[in-house]
């Protein structure tokens, strides 16, 4: 069904409308593509109708018109520069080529933004290799598993793909240990003026909307919270706050209270170690006394 | 600098006998002498507390110093007892990183 994304736009849907419905999709469905369309989150039974009805379809549409583009498939094409669509389909066919046999992608800021600093390209391989970068072209490999990544998860929503793609299944173990992590590492990135910390920081707000049970953002919402956050004064703070939703608000865990009391122990340890810190520490402590504070 | 130099001269920094964790020979061999100086420097303001360690949640009786090497190809992660002494120095490149991060709760 991802296929529809690839040739309809929400403008085109509507301009179309009173010649599909209720002759093709009954309003009720053309309502359910447009909020595929816009890449908002589909129930389990919305999903189910999509694929038993409108996917079916949309599949003998284009089969009697034979409009299926090879091997070429767009996710959230309506937030794509035009241009960048058609040389991004160019560069998927000669990456695909390239890499035979190989799930390859296309996603960043290429596709959405009119600055940029490379074209990514994503190539599946069983194997662990080093990216690299090839003109303008930076090559990234990710292994088969990280189709199960939130980052995947993200990445898919707004791509050209060689390959259809399903909602993913994400099996990446995500939550709030691993939360409470990256918001140290994240932290520690901060305190360092790290030139990488927003690779940390989309990590870290993928996570934090997972288990918020948010729908993921992809690259280009992505791309826009990290800058908003980053190029405020405190960029710390905005993030505490985060930290103290999460926390309260999203997937629990038995023992989120136990985990939070105790890296607010190990803190304070530290602390005894290393007072020279403890302006530091006492910050990143803040937003764990707060959950503490509030929990019920 | 060869591989061993560069170890001892990392025990010689921390005074003590520490373990090398990752790829190290490899990271070692293959880096720069202005990145393996950025290397001792970090290990040097580790020893001396210029550098903010994190607990490590999954071994409460460590802490851990992280290191990002400016191009963001090659991190460090230095463990130390708490109250007490080094104990391991990790080098190697992003995938293993986040691998030992999540082994130490880091």
């Amino acid at each position: 069904m991802r296929k529809l994304n690839y040739h309809l736009d929400m403008e085109h849907l509507q301009k179309i409308k009173q010649d599909i419905v209720p002759v093709l999709f009954t309003e009720h469905q053309f309502g359910l593509i447009e909020k595929k369309l816009q890449t908002h989150q589909l129930t389990a039974s919305e999903k189910n109708e999509f694929s038993r009805t409108i996917s079916r379809k949309m599949k003998a549409v284009y089969a009697i018109m034979d409009q299926q583009e090879k091997d070429v498939y767009a996710y959230g094409k309506q937030k794509m520069i035009p241009s960048r669509l058609i040389l991004a389909k160019k560069y998927l066919q000669m990456f695909a080529r390239k890499f035979k046999n190989k799930h390859v992608l296309i996603s960043g800021s290429f596709l959405h933004s009119r600055i940029f600093n490379d074209i990514d390209i994503f190539i599946f391989s069983k194997y662990d290799k080093d990216d690299y970068k090839e003109g303008k072209f930076h090559i990234n490999y990710l292994q088969e598993d990280a189709h199960h990544s939130l980052f995947f998860a993200s990445l898919q929503k707004l791509c050209l793909s060689n390959r259809q793609i399903e909602e993913p299944l994400i099996t990446e173990k995500a939550d709030l240990d691993t939360f409470l992590s990256l918001y140290q590492e994240l932290g520690n990135d901060l305190e360092r003026h790290f030139s990488g910390v927003e690779k940390t920081l989309r990590e870290f707000l993928l996570q934090a909307a997972y288990l918020m049970m948010k729908p993921l953002p992809d690259s280009a919402e992505l791309r826009l919270e990290v800058k908003g956050i980053l190029n405020t004064r405190k960029p710390l703070e905005l993030i505490k706050k985060i930290v103290v939703e999460t926390l309260l608000l999203g997937r629990k865990k038995k023992d989120t209270l136990h985990s939070v009391k105790e890296l607010l122990a190990s803190y304070r340890e530290i602390i005894k170690e290393y007072p020279q810190h403890t302006a530091y520490y006492k910050e990143m402590m803040e937003p764990l006394n707060e959950v503490m504070a509030l929990a019920g | 600098m060869q591989v061993e130099v560069f170890k001892e001269e990392v025990q010689r920094i921390l005074e003590a006998e520490i373990k090398f964790d990752g790829h190290v020979t490899i990271v070692i061999s293959t880096l720069t002498e202005d990145k393996l100086k950025n290397i001792l420097e970090w290990i040097k303001e580790c020893k001396a507390g210029i550098i903010s360690p994190e607990p490590c949640k999954n071994y409460r009786d460590f802490i851990s110093f992280i290191y990002k090497s400016n191009d963001n190809r090659i991190r460090g992660i230095l463990t130390k007892q708490k109250n007490a002494f080094f104990v391991e120095l990790f080098l190697d490149k992003h995938k293993y990183y986040d691998r030992k991060r999540k082994y130490l709760g880091i």
